[in-house]
């Protein structure tokens, strides 16, 4: 029997870089080349005439089939074999063409394109490359043209055979592709197809290209309207539900996504992979519990056959992984006892992760949005939150309660959008749910005060925030509390150690900006609210931002009332107290110590058991120089611990590593270096401490009677983190050149760091040493603006 | 079809041309069916010239219109085809022999050309562009625009896309060759037009790309930028420009320093004009320096692809040639790949030869155990480089007994020959022989000063320890700088010599001013590692001026020991804050060593968010101090 002949047939437009990767992979293979140039100005044409090709030109009209079928009528081979010039055959499969074109049962047969991405993974799909050569079989389609149509009609689908051949493609990876180019020749292409020829594939082509720009809403517009329009049993319906679902994550609508999982499901129960995809919903919304049971479903289930789009998942989630990796975080009972209570309003930078952080753990979560002019009540919806909308006038009092009424669970856990629930003790308090004993629990709310989010730079105050739902109700205006209802009706409110997290400082600048003067605002319009009451309100939401200006403005007002307040109500509340601590810092970060010094002097004796208060006091004495009484003063904190968050406010270290560190600073003027280093030791082993104590030993290196690196090698502290600390601090001292050096050791040191690295502090350290140098370099050159100008 | 012969008209403006109208003129006659020249008001003989080559001559009073002027051109014009040239230009007879076939073409309505624009003392173009130059004689087809005016808006008004085409043909601009001066004066003159202009028609994007252009022309990069964006926000249909202001953009851009912006044009730009060389280099030098090696591999190896569009695009010379092999050759040395590195810098080398890259390649050969002799081999074989340049280089790098090996066979050596060899000798220690050499130098030739300066040395050197430098041997009429570079050079290839060289050009048996002198000469030279060591002579404490500290800290930056240099710098700043000079290096230095933190965590991890926004913004400043820093090594340099 004579041997079938082989044609290869090609379009190109400045391919000449790829043409011989592929025209190499069928060589001794293919009888004939035959190649139509649609406009190259690259060397194209001749790269394929020296490999033997014959060569035919066709100007490009903005529809691919037109040069495809111009190439197939001039073939003379038996077979058509179509390839793309950044597409190479495997040379593993050149068998299974022979294989293929000498059996007599097929037209044509299904290959694999396999599309290599990073590190080994790749994603398969499957598609008609290999044909006989029949005037009857031409493409079809202006773009992502297909043969398979033809194919169908003429010879019905039992002639399209499967094979083993693999066809490797090149054209994703970016570093050598141009990929933008592509896209936008694609998108030329598709947006002039006449309205008639608008079906399920065009939809779903159009959709492909915009999510390849990054254009998600626009993508997911096109898949949405393909969907209705396609049988699931068409070719590349999988294709469209995946890409559906990839893109609804992608936009974080996650419940949309569900619900498009689950209807597929049932269509393509051979489909596994979308059990796979449910999974990564419910682990975006930290749905544990859900997420784990989705895994074990894929992991349980057949592979997803080929006929379906395969892709090797990244190993990072890679299933196995994955549900190893949360096991311990599905703790969810069977019928959680808890309902959770949000309120918010412009809250898309934090209600994802205020939500991912209880939604293991609730019943049901209740969001009332008071008047959001961005997305948030749609990420509360999508995040799975039964979302209620009040007008942007009531105050949090109101919004809160009218959440409490929505409640159906026996407990209540309320959250503002912009808080989360620190990981650590959600399981603490799922246990607590179950036991009898109190009507309520004051949780811990700690503020993080700037972006690192370092526990040192944070304030802590005590809150009733977890509760029995009963008929409790929320109190006052500008402090809502419940704990008045609850201890009215003789029930009891107990401090347990739970934090809550509050995010407020991630929030991009110009968006906190807004927030606080809405929140001022809202704060001067509270009329039913006591002026004494306001002011502290208003002093601690400017102490929150950073503004101890605006804080010591407003606390300042409550000054004169604060004696009459001290002797005439004992026991004195709590918010007098705050307001003590609060007035206190804020009148030291804006260094009023004279003032300062009365108010210590006159509040001190009253909360004895407030170590902030006397911390304050300790570190005046030290600025002004009277070591002595600092030294009794920071000793008496230390052996006070920190102040109980329950009645205070509590600066974390207060009455641990920051006197430990303050007495360091003593003992190094006095030049005892060993006692002062070995504070500095103890200090840094305390959670939060070791920034701290890295600061001190940078700041007095010289007392301690080394350079900062050695200093901090001899404690074994050297790392990239420490050394960026301390070059910021050498920075701000005007020690410029042991700062370069601290910053270029911690260079070197984050190299040799395993990953994950944080690059954060070396960069903050850098720029605060250039910003700082170069003021200082151009304050002694009046004439030369430009150098000042040159680094801003 | 049968079409008799089309005719042409030749149309040109002119004012005070006289200079250059003879050759314009002399290249097109024999071309062209006829000639219109409109003078704009010339006060030489312009008028004359085009006469005595037929043209008819209109004179046309100016009016600050470019447009108004051609299109009274036009007017005379009665031919079927109209080309358009500049005094300034010629056409080359390759093009105009081609002109009867192209009006020739079917379908076609205009032809454009590739302007090569020409630098008088170069042979090569150092940037192309396209422009439309040759179209049919219809009345619809006027220019329009006062200034950078424009047919092409018209041509396309009335026909499609596919009626203009470009020829592949080249014309020749000399416009470049005017003198300095007058390249700064001209877009300063344009500038104020094209505020007009934009003034006039505030929506018109090319007005706000060409006062761009002017802008950046002019130094004042930040306008530039506004007007680039203005019209780059506004593009929508096609309206010629656009590629070139792609480009445009990019670079100006790339010189403020803003990588991510850059980045973002021309990657769009790319979109559209995925041939375009010149955006890929571009790219290629944006990745670069941010450290996204792959990448910017892959744009320089897409450079070379589309080496036959140039013609299409404004490009710059060697963007699609030696140039991105040149930065493939240097990224594969970054990776020590010297093989590679070696192999990419030839085939630059064999496209354009450059001293100085003959040096590098030298040094590369060197990495890969190449040395003397083997090195010589590869030189002359592979780029056939004649024996002068052979022998130069040899001495350049540091090979004198090559370099002698090489002269030594030849009889009879001209005098600059006899420097070279000289100075061989003298490197190789052999002072006697060097000293003979020179005699044979003739007096009053232009090489005399050199040879004595030599001759001087040389005794100096072989009178040993035991002269003093009272006693200069040399004879009179040696000056100190004339000395300097002779000095420099023995120095490097004698280290054992450098006390005794530098007392020599101390003038006293105290060596340190020599130190200087020579250590700041090395710097001028481009050889920071000598200049560092010879600095590095003067025992700090003393004589620690700030002239040395600056010299030590430049030699130290320009070798990228940044910290060092700061060590050094920061305490002679803290004593003398007012030191513009050392504040600037200073700066340098600390700025310089933050860079150098930042690209190495993107070694480590090249696309690090934090990292590369940080590098973003630190690129521009260190950009500009760069150019300080250049001003004042530059004003260091003796007069």
């Amino acid at each position: 029997m004579r041997k079938p002949r082989l044609s290869l047939c090609l379009i190109a437009k400045n391919e000449a870089a790829n043409l011989p990767r592929c025209l190499n992979s069928v060589k001794k293979l293919a009888d004939e080349i035959i190649l139509v140039d649609t406009g190259s100005t690259d060397a194209t044409i001749a790269v394929a005439r020296a490999w033997g090709a014959n060569v035919l030109t066709e100007p490009w009209e903005n529809d691919f089939s037109k040069p495809r079928n111009k190439a197939l009528a001039q073939a003379t081979g038996d077979w058509i074999l179509v390839l793309d010039c950044d597409e190479e055959l495997d040379p593993e499969s050149k068998a299974a063409v022979r294989t293929a074109i000498a059996n007599n049962t097929y037209e044509a047969y299904l290959v694999s394109i396999v599309n290599p991405v990073v590190q080994g993974a790749e994603i398969v799909a499957a598609t008609i490359r290999l044909f006989r050569n029949q005037p009857c079989l031409r493409f079809q389609g202006r773009i992502h043209e297909q043969i398979s149509a033809a194919l169908i009609n003429n010879f019905g689908p039992q002639a399209i055979g499967h094979s083993d051949i693999r066809i490797i493609h090149h054209g994703y990876n970016p570093s050598t592709a141009n990929i933008p180019a592509k896209i936008q020749r694609n998108l030329n292409i598709l947006l002039r197809y006449p309205e008639a020829e608008k079906d399920g594939f065009y939809f779903y082509n159009l959709g492909t290209e915009y999510l390849r720009l990054g254009e998600k809403e626009k993508a997911l517009t096109c898949f949405q309207q393909s969907l209705p329009l396609t049988k699931p049993t068409q070719g590349y319906a999988p294709s469209l539900v995946k890409k559906t679902i990839a893109t609804l994550l992608a936009l974080n609508q996650y419940r949309e996504a569900i619900r498009q999982l689950q209807h597929y499901q049932a269509i393509y129960p051979e489909f596994t992979d979308l059990h796979y995809l449910e999974a990564l919903c419910h682990l975006h919304c930290g749905r544990y519990s859900n997420a784990k049971a989705c895994l074990g479903k894929y992991l349980a289930l057949p592979p997803t056959p080929p006929a379906f789009p395969r892709e090797t998942p990244d190993p990072a989630n890679d299933p196995a992984v994955l549900r190893n990796r949360i096991r311990r975080l599905a703790i969810r009972p069977p019928d959680p006892p808890l309902s959770i209570c949000l309120t918010g309003r412009d809250e898309a930078p934090h209600i994802a992760r205020c939500l991912r952080s209880i939604n293991e753990i609730g019943r049901e979560i209740i969001f009332v949005d008071t008047g959001s002019t961005d997305n948030t009540p749609v990420i509360a919806r999508q995040m799975g939150a039964k979302v209620f909308s009040l007008p942007a006038t009531v105050n949090l009092t109101t919004a809160r309660n009218y959440a409490l009424d929505q409640a159906t669970g026996d407990w209540v856990l309320v959250l503002n959008a912009d808080e989360a629930l620190a990981d650590e003790t959600r399981q603490t308090l799922t246990t607590l749910l179950d036991r009898p004993g109190p009507a309520g629990y004051q949780l811990k709310i700690q503020h993080f005060l700037a972006a690192g989010l370092s526990p040192g730079d944070s304030l802590c105050l005590g809150s009733c925030r977890l509760f029995r739902r009963r008929s409790y109700r929320f109190q006052g205006t500008v402090f809502p509390d419940i704990t008045p209802a609850i201890r009215t009706t003789g029930e009891t409110v107990l401090p347990v150690e739970i934090t809550i997290h509050r995010f407020a400082c991630l929030a991009p600048p110009e968006y906190r900006a807004g927030k606080q003067e809405a929140n001022l605002k809202a704060l001067h319009q509270a009329a039913d609210t006591d002026p004494l009451t306001r002011n502290l309100a208003l002093g601690l939401a400017c102490y929150l931002t950073g503004d101890n200006q605006g804080a010591c403005r407003y606390l300042a007002r409550n000054m004169p009332y604060l004696e009459q307040l001290l002797i005439n109500t004992p026991p004195l509340p709590a918010a007098v107290a705050w307001y003590c601590q609060l007035f206190a810092l804020a009148l030291f970060h804006t260094g009023k110590y004279r003032q300062l010094m009365t108010l210590l002097n006159t509040a001190c004796p009253y909360f004895p058991d407030c170590t902030g208060l006397v911390y304050l006091k300790a570190r005046v004495y030290s600025r002004l120089g009277r070591h002595a009484q600092a030294e009794t003063l920071f000793r008496q904190c230390l052996a006070q611990g920190d102040s109980p968050w329950e009645h205070h406010l509590v600066t974390p270290g207060e009455g641990t590593f920051r006197p430990l560190t303050a007495l360091a600073g003593i003992h190094a003027h006095r030049n005892e270096a060993e006692k002062a280093l070995a504070l500095l030791q103890q200090a840094a082993q305390i959670p939060g401490g070791f920034d701290e104590a890295v600061t001190g030993l940078a700041l007095w290196h010289a007392e301690l009677g080394a350079p900062p690196d050695q200093l901090l090698a001899a404690h074994g502290w050297l790392n990239s983190r420490s050394l960026s600390i301390a070059a910021e601090i050498l920075a701000k001292t005007n020690h410029y050149e042991a700062s370069l050096r601290c910053l270029t050791l911690a260079g070197e040191t984050i190299t040799k760091e395993p990953p994950p690295r944080d690059f954060r502090p070396l960069v903050q350290a850098g720029n605060d040493l250039l910003t700082r140098f170069s003021r200082q370099a151009a304050k002694f050159l009046p004439g030369n603006i430009d150098l000042r100008r040159l680094l801003s | 079809m049968s079409e008799k012969t089309s005719t042409i008209s030749l149309c040109m403006i002119v004012k005070d041309e006289a200079e250059n109208l003879d050759r314009c003129l002399a290249s097109a006659q024999p071309f062209v069916d006829e000639i219109i020249v409109v003078d704009t008001g010339s006060r030489d003989e312009t008028p004359a010239i085009a006469r005595r080559y037929g043209a008819k001559v209109t004179a046309f009073p100016w009016q600050e219109d470019f447009a108004q002027a051609r299109n009274a051109a036009l007017d005379c014009a009665a031919q079927d085809w109209v080309l358009i040239l500049d005094a300034d230009e010629e056409l080359p007879a390759a093009t105009g022999k081609m002109l009867r076939s192209l009006t020739g073409t079917p379908a076609v309505e205009a032809w454009q050309f590739t302007i090569v624009n020409r630098l008088a003392d170069d042979d090569e173009a150092f940037v192309t562009h396209p422009a439309l130059r040759l179209f049919r004689n219809r009345p619809a087809y006027r220019f329009s625009g006062p200034i950078h005016e424009q047919v092409l808006p018209a041509i396309l008004q009335n026909n499609p896309d596919e009626a203009v085409k470009h020829a592949n043909l080249t014309i020749i601009h000399y416009g470049y060759q005017q003198d300095v001066l007058e390249r700064r004066q001209k877009p300063r003159r344009n500038r104020r037009i094209l505020e007009q202009a934009v003034a006039a028609e505030p929506d018109n994007l090319f007005h706000h790309y060409n006062l761009a252009v002017c802008c950046y022309l002019t130094g004042d990069l930040a306008k530039a930028r506004q007007h680039y964006e203005f019209a780059f926000e506004r593009l929508d249909t096609a309206k010629g420009f656009e590629s070139a202001l792609y480009r445009d953009y990019c670079v100006c851009l790339y010189e403020m320093g803003d990588l991510f912006q850059a980045r973002m044009v021309a990657t769009e730009g790319l979109i559209y004009y995925p041939d375009y060389p010149e955006l890929h280099y571009l790219l290629g030098r944006i990745y670069r320096d941010l450290r996204l090696k792959a990448q910017a591999k892959a744009c320089f190896e897409n450079c070379t692809r589309f080496v036959d569009a140039t013609g299409r695009y404004v490009t710059s010379a060697g963007v699609a040639t030696y140039l991105p092999l040149i930065n493939l050759a240097e990224l594969a040395a970054e990776e020590a790949d010297f093989p590679a590195a070696v192999t990419y810098l030839t085939k630059a080398l064999t496209l354009k030869p450059v001293y100085s890259l003959f040096i590098q390649l030298g040094g590369w050969l060197g990495q890969l155990g190449r040395q003397g002799t083997a090195v010589a081999a590869y030189l002359t074989e592979t780029f056939h480089l004649d024996l002068p340049t052979t022998a130069q280089l040899l001495f350049d790098l540091q090979a004198p007994a090559t370099c002698l090996a090489l002269l030594e066979p030849e009889s009879t050596l001209p005098p600059p020959f006899l420097l070279l060899k000289a100075k061989c000798l003298l490197a190789l220690g052999r002072f006697a022989a060097g000293t003979a050499v020179l005699a044979a130098i003739p007096d009053q030739s232009p090489w005399q000063d050199e040879a004595l300066a030599l001759q001087t040395a040389g005794q100096w050197l072989q009178s040993g320890e035991n002269s003093k430098p009272g006693n200069c041997p040399g004879p009179p009429g040696v000056s100190k700088a004339q000395l300097l570079p002779v000095a420099w050079e023995l120095s490097r290839t004698q280290p054992g010599l450098i006390d005794q060289i530098a007392c020599l050009i101390a003038g006293s048996p105290d060596p340190i001013p020599g130190y200087l002198a020579l250590g700041r000469y090395a710097l001028t030279q481009d050889h920071p590692r000598e200049a560092k060591m010879l600095l590095e002579k003067i025992p700090s404490g003393r004589q620690t001026t700030p002239e040395n500290a600056l010299l030590l800290g430049a030699a130290y930056i320009r070798l990228g020991a940044f910290e060092p240099a700061f060590r050094r710098l920061w305490p002679t700043l803290a004593n003398d804050p007012e030191n513009e000079q050392l504040a600037v290096a200073t700066l340098a230095a600390l700025l310089g060593q933050y860079h150098h933190l930042l690209t190495q965590g993107l070694a480590l991890e090249p696309e690090q968010p934090v990292l590369l926004q940080e590098l973003n913004n630190v690129i521009g400043p260190l950009n500009k101090l760069r150019r300080c820093q250049e001003a004042v090594v530059h004003a260091e340099t003796p007069a």
